[in-house]
């Protein structure tokens, strides 16, 4: 007896009172968010090292992710671990807790569908990242040992998830708050572009593996995509800690000097005269000296990331642009999509986006345009090319997507660097985590996708 | 009343018979001085006698060439002779003789005769606990009691200690014994904060089984200090001072030859390489004793320069620190009462140059006997000690040991006005002076504990006692740690490779508080039936924990010097947590006497504890031990008159230990996942960010349970002349709680859950031996072994290893499979199957094995005492030796010292090319065999990213994975105490000491081990990774000094 409610006392006792065992769903959500913003932004070497894979900077001392070692800092556990365990399980956590958080039916739904958006956002990254993996079994705490799904079955599934959760948006109902939404600021009609722009992307990327699908996804997403810079969906740090950009506190903050540009993005600024130079790095004695992929490039006369725009800790991050949605457009003209306008007109909009969006004139982007070697009619090589090319150079510190572009389209050129580790890299690596824990699941999905190497293409890479 | 009469009557016949006779009158003292009131002298040969006053002194008749027989309870009986012409004789009786009916409070504090105890223990009394004069109780157990391994895990002006008794066996949980004040279970941080004279005696219970009445916590054994409750008596009064020198006793071995530069400057027409005036790295040109500029020029135009030859002044960087201890102390008695009061100031400076430290304990004890049934007892003690230290210790070590050994940093003492000195203009462009670094970088850290039991025994009826006990111990901490800012000035920040970087002021504020309520009731039953003797105790025992920590955090303080949170920039951080914890206890204990030789003792305790869900918060243990004393229970051994005493005995025991949580938090709340909500990056404005936590905790997590027996024996030779004690043991811990990791692609990252399995079994032999004994000579030599086998059984299948400890390239102390626990794993050299480093044909370069392997056992197998105490006269001596032999340790300044050139290792070949030693290359002719190198050398002997400083000799971790083993001398104290004829002249002063003490005052470490002391750990003191040092621990230190100490 006296035992008995000894035992019920020690359970009321147990009870942490201190640390939320539940939490406002919006938190979690703008976690993910801002976690997700992190993870992309981000030029931390153990963390996210596409700007040196895609060679739009190279290291200044030490060059072993120049030279595509991925594995001495386990470069994929650092990724996979952010995605699946800061980012999604975030957004899931907050899909849980929306139903019994909001009351408004109508704003529940739009802040499911948002969520939703924003996980198939990271699904995405995760899928075209590796390949295959977990997917229908992953983020269950009762199922330790998660099998591999099927990339493309993962992807197609983003896809109709896609088209369920844009049609569940209703503008005229609230979303998230002003505060809690991170992108938008609460604006559903904005996250009705962004999810339209998002499925663009996604369909155009397999356009070289299935030109059915992505004809009539593009299509169908094609009239509802952003139209300006101001509907960028962009995560906007702030000068103040803990609120600043990743960029800043690796440039900056950290007190230590180990980027640079290398010679393939610079060279390339530097022939075609880019009025973004001055904005994407700062010149010595007035020249645009890049680095040698791989190589140290300690020397005095290299370029750095430029102080003023750069390595400003208010320095935004964007998840998707405008110039990116129009580069889009202009392929699809090219492929033959019906998506309106020809595809000059769509790569005019999305080179002037660009140069717009890091503070060119308008005067200076017309000229630019104007120059034969980036006018679209007059410009080098195929539309893989041209389109590649100038992508590629709007997506500086994006270093994510212009790796995946770079995949896709194949352009431009990219350096074989001084001390290359692997053939370069058009996936990652499992993390040897997985190898470890979740073995059974690893081996299988290693055979399936044909070996787990960094030179196996991901099935919608067909060049 | 008859008996009384009869006394009087006696003393009557004696006053009349004594007018022949002479008057003798002297004072009977116990070994250590204090009078023993109450002892009878009897003539020998007749009932004459008289008994001591409450000073120990006693006048009666006798004749000349009479024995007097002196003897007290607790003490052996001793005889003297009247000598014609001496009417004054002082009477040392030696305490405890019969050994074995003196009585030991074991767990529950139950006083039991030592013949009854059927498990190993060991008894240290204040005069052992404190030859040395550690300001550390811990310290001053270092090396005295078999089974028990202490190590000063860092240096530092309080170290840490860690305290393992029997190996380890949790994996991940706490292996620290439990430790027990005046009955009432205490944090261990009790111990160092403990006033050492306070303490009368310290029982060491070796085993689970001889601590499983204190249930949960017992798994580890326990330590049982008790402190001094006064004597019955005129009041004694000590005071004493102590003084103690502190000096650095060990540096690294570094090389002497070589400075600043390397082939990155060039080299001469010989191949070497050139001096550099800023470089770091000392791969530069050979000392050739020549001036030459050190750094780059200042603004002004200035340059420092230093002579190119070796100098030890980062060796001479290190203070002596001195310590001053005063004590007094207050002790008295009467018929009812007994107290005891004291007071200690302890004052310390370290070797880090600025740190300090203070401690002042006071302590107020006493026992008081109401009417003839009630009886109480009362501690308490009140600490407070005081740091004011810098944080950057590690670093500045670092530093130093990275610098040109030509430079003599002394210089740099004053840099608020010397410009060399200062940040600005000091010669490293990469690295701070260090005395800067410590004034710049502080922390201010305050704790005051107070541990206080009262218990109340009600004896209603005889063989029935009622005992009630309530203890609190409670310890509030506050500290501030500052960092002040520091302006370079354009010039200083953009010259010659400089990475001189501004600082900026910051503060963090703290405080807590940690709680512990116990409550323990009990009733003792002791009841005689024909041969048997039972005693049974039952009880129930209430456990709660309590603690909370707030602290705030600014960066970028506006007012630079102002060291106020609300000074900063952007939004302070802050951070709050809370805690509490409950155990209820139930137990029982029964112990059996027949014919006061054999003693079966058995315990029973159940537990229920807050932490766990309530399917498995409650779990019993039991233990059960017998005793069989030989040497009374056989006629032949009882007559022998070689051996006195011989017990055997054995016990079995089952105790668990929930491990969850830490010491802070007691592992409360863990079970339920939580969400956090200082999200990394939040608050984002005013928007709170909350993240799902890591880890999951199975549900039906349940406690780790240890299961073992122990046997032993007992063996006193010769009157005691040889005493000896030997026990065996060997225990399994199952279900340990560990935290596995899981794939995050389930969201989570580990998985807190019971698996894996360990064992620990062991001898442990303490044996003395009593050479000489006589009126002026007590010599006694003896010592202590330890065999230790501590391994990790198994974990689970996918998990073969656990990472317990490690650096951030992966390597440290693991507890594998099969293996010793710990381990240390790191990587290797890739080797042929004989093991011969495999090195490239061409380069003559070894490469790093592709996985880490197993380089050492953390754990000693075998550790040894030696000890000796002689007295003569009136002086005393003691010295104590200890040994730890067949263990490694990672040295993690190996590297660093190689890749700045200074590591002795990198000059052994003279910066040259050479063989790699025992090294093979492929065949040629028959690839995949190896055959013996002998002239392939090594393409870069030298420079700065030469063999030395690269990657393949600096993360090749078994470079740096040396033996362990050592011999200290541990303790030496030599005293002398001044003639009671020469004190008996001031009146008033009983007892005057003089001694001088040293501690560590030697250590020698074996030939490979370059680097620092080993019993040192790089991770936390109450990490079970153990068998890491690093340069977070300041050289290790010797101690000595010389104490004075009176009597009144």
């Amino acid at each position: 007896m006296v035992l008995a409610s000894c035992n019920k006392d020690l359970s009321n006792l147990n009870i942490d009172t201190k640390h939320a065992s539940t939490a406002p769903s919006y938190t979690l959500f703008s976690n993910g968010v801002r976690n997700l913003a992190d993870y992309m932004a981000t030029p931390n070497v153990n963390t996210n090292v596409f700007q040196l894979i895609t060679q739009q900077w190279t290291e200044v001392t030490y060059t072993d992710e120049s030279n595509y070692d991925l594995g001495t800092r386990a470069i994929p556990d650092r990724w996979w671990r952010g995605m699946y365990k800061l980012v999604l399980v975030n957004f899931k956590a907050a899909k849980d807790l929306i139903p019994t958080d909001v009351t408004d039916p109508a704003q529940q739904k739009n802040e499911l569908a948002i969520t939703d958006i924003m996980q198939i956002y990271t699904w995405s990254v995760l899928v075209n990242t590796f390949g295959d993996i977990p997917y229908t079994e992953a983020l269950d705490p009762d199922n330790l040992f998660p099998k591999y799904d099927d990339a493309k079955t993962v992807y197609y599934d983003l896809l109709s998830r896609l088209d369920t959760s844009i049609a569940a948006l209703d503008p005229a109902a609230p979303g998230f708050g002003a505060d809690a939404d991170l992108v938008y600021g609460g604006d559903v009609d904005e996250w009705i572009k962004f999810g339209n722009s998002l499925k663009l992307r996604l369909g155009m990327i397999i356009a070289d593996f299935d030109a059915t699908k992505s004809q009539s996804v593009v299509e169908s997403a094609a009239p509802h995509v952003f139209t300006s810079n101001a509907d960028n969906a962009t995560f906007a740090y702030t000068t103040t800690t803990p609120n600043v950009n990743p960029v800043w506190g690796e440039l900056v903050q950290s007190g230590r000097d180990d980027y640079a540009p290398a010679t393939t993005l610079i060279n390339l600024l530097n022939t075609l005269n880019d009025p973004r130079r001055p904005f994407y790095f700062d010149a010595v004695d007035g020249k645009y000296v890049g680095g040698q992929p791989g190589a140290g490039s300690a020397g005095k006369e290299i370029a750095r990331p430029s102080a003023a725009v750069i390595a400003q800790p208010d320095l935004p991050y964007i998840f998707l642009s405008y110039s990116e949605v129009e580069f889009a457009l202009a392929e699809a003209v090219e492929r033959g999509y019906n998506v309106g306008g020809t595809a000059a007109e769509h790569y005019n909009n999305a080179v002037t986006a660009s140069l717009k969006f890091w503070g060119v004139s308008a005067a200076n982007a017309a000229a630019y345009l104007a120059q034969p070697s980036v006018a679209y009619a007059t410009a080098a090589g195929t539309y893989k090319q041209k389109i590649g090319t100038q992508k590629y150079l709007a997506l500086y510190m994006d270093g994510f997507d212009a790796w995946t572009e770079q995949r896709r389209l194949d352009f431009p050129k990219l350096a074989v660097p001084v001390d290359a580790q692997s053939g370069y890299p058009v996936r990652y690596p499992y993390p040897v985590n997985e190898q470890n824990l979740n073995s059974a699941s690893w081996s299988a999905a290693a055979s399936a996708i044909g070996g787990d190497k960094v030179e196996t293409k991901l099935f919608w890479d067909k060049f | 009343m008859q008996k009384f009469l009869t006394f009087f009557i006696l003393l009557m016949l004696t006053g009349v018979f004594a007018i022949a006779q002479n008057r003798v009158s002297g004072v009977v003292t116990d070994n250590t001085g204090a009078p023993i009131p109450s002892a009878s002298i009897v003539i020998a040969g007749t009932q004459t006698g008289t008994t001591t006053d409450p000073d120990g002194n006693f006048t009666l008749s006798a004749k000349n060439g009479a024995t007097l027989t002196i003897s007290a309870l607790g003490f052996q009986p001793q005889t003297i002779r009247v000598v014609e012409g001496r009417t004054n004789y002082s009477v040392q009786l030696e305490s405890a003789v019969k050994t074995m009916d003196e009585l030991i409070v074991t767990a529950g504090g139950i006083k039991t005769k030592r013949k009854e105890i059927g498990t190993a223990t060991t008894v240290i009394r204040n005069e052992v606990l404190t030859a040395g004069k550690a300001v550390n109780t811990a310290a001053g157990l270092q090396g005295k009691v078999a089974g028990l391994q202490i190590n000063a895990t860092n240096g530092g002006v309080n170290s840490n200690f860690r305290i393992i008794l029997r190996g380890q066996r949790s994996l991940t949980g706490n292996n620290q014994a439990l430790l027990v004040l005046d009955n009432v279970i205490v944090p261990n941080a009790i111990l160092g904060n403990l006033n050492p004279d306070d303490i009368q005696d310290i029982v060491v219970l070796n085993g689970a089984g001889a601590a499983a009445l204190y249930g949960s916590q017992a798994s580890n054994g326990a330590l049982i200090v008790t402190t001094k409750k006064g004597k019955r008596g005129a009041p004694v009064i000590g005071l004493s001072h102590t003084i103690t020198m502190e000096e650095v006793a060990f540096f690294p071995k570094i090389q002497k030859r070589f400075g600043s530069g390397g082939t990155a400057y060039g080299t001469d027409l010989n191949g070497n390489p050139f001096f550099n005036y800023i470089e770091n790295q000392s791969y530069g040109a050979p000392f050739d004793g020549v001036k030459r500029p050190l750094g780059a020029p200042l603004e002004d135009g200035s340059q420092d320069s230093a002579l190119y030859q070796y100098n030890d002044g980062h060796f001479k960087f290190w203070d002596k620190g001195i310590t001053n201890q005063t004590d007094f102390s207050v002790s008295s008695g009467d018929e009812n009462s007994t107290f005891y009061l004291s007071g200690q100031y302890a004052d310390v400076t370290g070797t880090t140059p600025g740190d300090k430290f203070n401690r002042t304990s006071l302590r107020a004890n006493g026992t008081r006997k109401i009417g003839q049934k009630v009886n109480i007892t009362y501690s308490t003690g009140y600490t407070q000690n005081r740091y004011d230290i810098t944080t950057q210790t590690g670093s500045m070590y670092g530093n130093m040991l990275n610098m040109p050994s030509n430079v003599d940093i002394t210089k740099y003492k004053n840099w608020r006005t010397d410009k060399f000195a200062n940040p600005i203009g000091y010669y490293n462009p990469w690295y701070l002076n260090p005395y800067f670094s410590a004034d710049n970088w502080r922390q201010k850290n305050r704790n005051d504990y107070l541990v206080a039991s009262v218990e109340l025994r009600f004896t209603p009826i005889d063989g029935l006692d009622l005992v009630g006990r309530q203890g609190i111990t409670t310890r509030n901490n506050s500290y501030k740690n500052t960092v002040g800012a520091f302006t370079y000035t354009e010039y200083s920040k953009h010259t010659d490779a400089s990475s001189k970087a501004d600082i900026s002021a910051s503060v963090s504020d703290g405080s807590s508080y940690n709680t512990q309520l116990l409550s323990d009731l009990f009733a003792q039953l002791n009841k005689k039936v024909n041969d048997f003797n039972i005693n049974l105790i039952a009880g129930g025992q209430w456990t709660q924990n309590e603690a909370k920590n707030v602290s705030v955090s600014g960066n970028g303080l506006v007012v630079p010097d102002l060291f106020n949170v609300s000074n900063g920039v952007g939004t302070p951080g802050a951070n709050e947590s809370n805690y509490k914890s409950r155990q209820v206890g139930a137990y029982g204990d029964l112990r059996i006497g027949y014919k006061n030789y054999l003693f079966l003792h058995g315990t029973g305790r159940n537990d229920w504890v807050s932490i766990l869900s309530p399917d498995n918060r409650s779990f019993f243990y039991p233990s059960v031990d017998l005793s069989f004393v030989a040497s009374d229970a056989i006629p032949a051994l009882s007559k022998s008159s070689t051996i006195s005493y011989l017990k055997l005995r054995g016990g079995w025991s089952k105790v668990g230990n929930v491990n969850l949580g830490n010491s802070s938090d007691f592992g409360a709340y863990y079970l339920l996942p939580t969400f956090s909500s200082n999200a990394n990056g939040f608050p984002y404005g005013s928007l709170p960010g909350y993240t799902v936590d890591n880890t999951l905790v199975s549900l039906d997590l349940g406690p780790e349970i240890t299961k073992g027996y122990e046997v032993g024996f007992d063996l006193n030779l010769f009157k005691d002349r040889f005493t000896s004690n030997v026990t065996w043991y060997s225990t399994k811990t199952d279900n340990q709680t560990v935290n596995t990791s899981i794939s995050s692609s389930t969201g989570f990252t580990s998985l807190r859950t019971n698996v894996g399995q360990t064992s620990s079994r062991g001898l442990e032999v303490t044996a003395h031996v009593t050479p000489l004994r006589s009126a002026d000579w007590n010599v006694s030599v003896g010592g202590n072994y330890t065999y230790l086998d501590n391994k990790v059984n198994f974990i689970t299948a996918d998990l073969p290893r656990l990472a317990l400890a490690t650096y951030g390239s992966g390597v440290g102390s693991f507890a594998s499979a099969g293996e010793v626990f710990p381990v240390i794993m790191g990587f290797d050299y890739q080797r042929d199957p004989q093991g011969h480093v495999i090195v490239d044909a061409l380069t003559g370069l070894p490469t790093k094995s592709d996985t880490i392997s197993i380089l050492g056992n953390a754990t000693p197998k075998h550790r040894l005492s030696l000890d000796a105490f002689v007295t003569y006269k009136n002086f005393s001596f003691s010295i104590l030796f200890e040994y730890r032999g067949d263990y490694q340790v990672y040295n993690n300044m190996g590297p660093e010292m190689d890749w700045s050139g200074t590591g002795y290792r990198t000059a052994v070949y003279n910066r040259q090319r050479f063989v790699f030693p025992n090294s093979v290359i492929e065949d040629p002719a028959n690839s995949g065999k190896y055959i013996t190198n002998t002239d392939v050398t090594i393409k870069n002997g030298n420079g700065n990213n030469g063999f030395w400083s690269d990657g393949i000799n600096r993360d090749v971790t078994s470079n740096y994975v040396t033996s362990g083993d050592f011999w200290k001398l541990r303790e030496v104290s030599l005293a002398y105490d001044l003639p009671s004829t020469f004190l008996n002249k001031s009146k008033f002063i009983k007892g005057l000491r003089l001694s001088l003490q040293g501690r560590n005052l030697f250590m020698w470490m074996a030939k490979d081990n370059y680097y620092t002391d080993p019993e040192y750990s790089d991770a936390s003191n109450d990490n079970n990774g153990v068998g890491l040092t690093g340069l977070n621990q300041p050289p290790p230190s010797r101690f000595y000094g010389a104490t004075i100490s009176f009597k009144f």
